[in-house]
């Protein structure tokens, strides 16, 4: 184990970091610590937690997923129009989640189309249809919605989405995950079904990726098509950051859900400074840049890799 | 299905100089370049057909001197993309370029110059981009992306968030101009393409860049200076961005804070309608010259048929996935 940790140091990175995180926010919030208040940061970093949970399952087996915020805005969008339904509108979004998750399997795992355009292009399919259900922002979300703002539900939530992981990572289907990133072909030759296992990772990615959205409505307490568009960006973001190979086959998703936590304290950091909201962007890509320059600079002491690829 | 098989085998033996012919035209069907010129000429024929409003030299004119914008945009991330890598900075630079442009010229003719400080700044960034990708091997998304946040950080920073000022009046007029009948941008997009594809095609530098795409470690072993290319990949990508930057100043004769927004994902969108491959190694311009068109015209037509906001959403991502679905396909592992 301890070696294991000298020989690939990056993947301490984002502990490392969150930990330097908590103290600067600790340090400028006097509240930190308080039981509320860290309710109150997992919720709020718990849509992010989820959708990067999604991204990185679909980056372990080599692709990438762009559609995440606009998914999540069309999940939002069908929760906040459909409040008379009670119990069945959240599931209503899990559907829709489902289903397009299938339709990009399809078109990835068995058309074999390039991962990077065909999400690129059922994100404007989704935003599309998000727009035309609910033009304006508007409508509410049924109260067993709002009810995932309770302390219960949020540690639930939490806890649910670790053990997802857990179960991911020592099952059949998840070897078979890092197995395709890895090398699909290999994969294939050695017996594991890879249509099957792509098919199953972009519905089961596309589930989470409703879950993500249908807890952003709970935040929000009402639909906008594209409340979420930034989060494609900043899963992704997660998922690197956490230490997962964006050419697929290594990685998990623990690290993006830390990172996806490290986000948002910074922004909380960011809001506590006083700093004007300008300096977010700058702040925000500094950072990642160079942790990410760091990281990579770390892990080619250990492998020597060429090629620069997507 | 067998038998079939056989009696063309035997056709062949009898009509040699017909199945070359017919191996030539599959060839050129399988050719993903001509392919999209196909599409979008077919679609350019059918939009005559249903919109008269499309009939007329005029209207053509238009919607290629506006694709003219996306097409510039679009040629450095065709660079990018045969390199194997992908810029998400592009909406990032072309708002640099319109916001610098004006902030630099501040409505004077004489500091017209001050432009070539512009490219020159893009440059810089972009080469900031190609070393984070080429020395500290970050990700080209990654790298990009952050890139362009920072970009856009700054922005919002030097303007404080409003729209500046104007740029210098004669960049207004020249963009406004109609040299022999044609809008002045489908002139600068054309000396941009024959730039464009000359450097891809004639030069050591493009065949380099091909390489490069199609297996970096060879070309690695095979002596390319892997930093010098990628740096020279994304300086080039970025100036050509914010080239598109300069001109939407003359454009819409101001700055302003999200015009690059728009470009960001046609100009992906362009490249791979055009039949580059996204996986690098493979295409060219002068297929994203169709896409460029095809895009365009794509959300033209949709303009015309008083079709919302989210309906063009929907149709621009079914138009990709149809193309894609005829000529985008990977080789299967069965």
């Amino acid at each position: 184990m301890l070696q294991r940790l000298s020989r690939e140091k990056q993947v301490l990175i984002p502990y490392v970091v969150l930990i330097v995180a908590i103290i600067i926010n600790a340090w400028m919030q006097n509240n930190f610590f308080q039981g509320s208040n860290l309710i109150q940061l997992i919720y709020t970093a718990l849509p992010l937690m989820v959708a990067s949970t999604s991204q990185t399952l679909v980056i372990l087996t080599g692709g990438i997923d762009l559609s995440t915020g606009a998914l999540m805005g069309l999940v939002n969008v069908i929760v906040a129009t459909t409040p008379q339904l009670g119990l069945v509108s959240p599931l209503l979004g899990l559907l829709a989640g489902a289903v397009c998750g299938l339709i990009v399997g399809v078109l990835v795992g068995m058309v074999r189309l390039p991962s990077v355009v065909i999400t690129l292009a059922i994100a404007s399919v989704e935003t599309g249809v998000a727009l035309y259900i609910l033009p304006n922002p508007g409508g509410s979300v049924t109260g067993s919605v709002s009810a995932l703002g309770t302390p219960v539900a949020i540690i639930l939530i939490t806890i649910l989405l670790l053990g997802f992981w857990w179960v991911v990572r020592h099952s059949r289907f998840g070897a078979s995950l890092y197995a395709v990133g890895a090398n699909e072909q290999s994969a294939y030759v050695s017996g594991v079904n890879t249509l099957v296992i792509e098919l199953g990772v972009y519905v089961v990615a596309g589930i989470l990726t409703a879950v993500a959205g249908i807890i952003l409505s709970a935040t929000a307490m009402s639909g906008d098509p594209l409340i979420a568009n930034s989060y494609t960006l900043t899963s992704i973001a997660a998922v690197v950051f956490g230490g997962t190979a964006l050419l697929g086959g290594a990685g998990g998703a623990l690290g993006s859900i830390v990172s996806a936590l490290i986000l948002t304290i910074i922004s909380g950091i960011i809001f506590y400074s006083g700093v004007s909201s300008f300096y977010q962007g700058i702040l925000q890509g500094a950072i990642l840049i160079f942790s990410l320059g760091i990281g990579s600079m770390l892990a080619r002491k250990n492998h020597q890799k060429g090629g620069a690829g997507l | 299905m067998i038998g079939a098989q056989g009696k063309n085998q035997t056709a062949a033996a009898d009509t040699p100089e017909i199945t070359m012919g017919w191996v030539r035209a599959r060839s050129l069907l399988g050719n993903s370049t001509v392919l999209s010129y196909l599409a979008t000429i077919g679609f350019i024929v059918l939009a005559m057909a249903l919109f008269p409003a499309f009939r007329s030299t005029r209207q053509l004119l238009t919607v290629v001197s506006l694709a003219s914008f996306l097409g510039i945009a679009a040629s450095g991330q065709t660079i990018v993309v045969i390199s194997g890598g992908i810029d998400l900075s592009v909406a990032g630079l072309i708002t640099l370029g319109d916001i610098m442009t004006v902030l630099l010229t501040a409505g004077a003719n004489s500091r017209l110059w001050l432009c070539i400080v512009v490219l020159l700044v893009a440059a810089g960034i972009g080469a900031i981009s190609g070393l984070g990708i080429a020395v500290f091997r970050i990700s080209p998304l990654i790298m990009t992306l952050g890139i362009g946040t920072v970009v856009q950080g700054f922005i919002l920073v030097v303007t404080q968030g409003t729209p500046v000022g104007v740029p210098a009046p004669i960049l207004v007029k020249v963009i406004a101009a109609n040299p022999l009948g044609i809008p002045a941008m489908i002139w600068f997009w054309l000396a941009v393409s024959i730039i464009v594809v000359v450097l891809l095609n004639k030069t050591a530098l493009g065949r380099e860049i091909y390489a490069w795409g199609s297996n970096s470690l060879a070309s690695q072993f095979s002596g390319v200076n892997s930093i010098a290319l990628v740096v020279k990949t994304y300086a080039l990508s970025a100036v050509l961005s914010a080239f598109v930057g300069v001109l939407l100043a003359g454009y819409s004769a101001g700055g302003f804070l999200d015009i690059g927004d728009p470009y960001l994902l046609p100009s992906v969108a362009a490249v791979v309608v055009g039949g580059t491959s996204i996986l690098g190694g493979k295409g060219g311009y002068v297929g994203t010259i169709a896409g460029a068109i095809f895009m365009t015209m794509l959300s033209s037509v949709l303009q015309i048929m008083h079709i919302a906001d989210a309906g063009r959403e929907i149709a621009s991502g079914l138009a990709i996935i149809c193309l894609l679905l005829i000529y985008g396909r990977q080789r299967s592992v069965r």
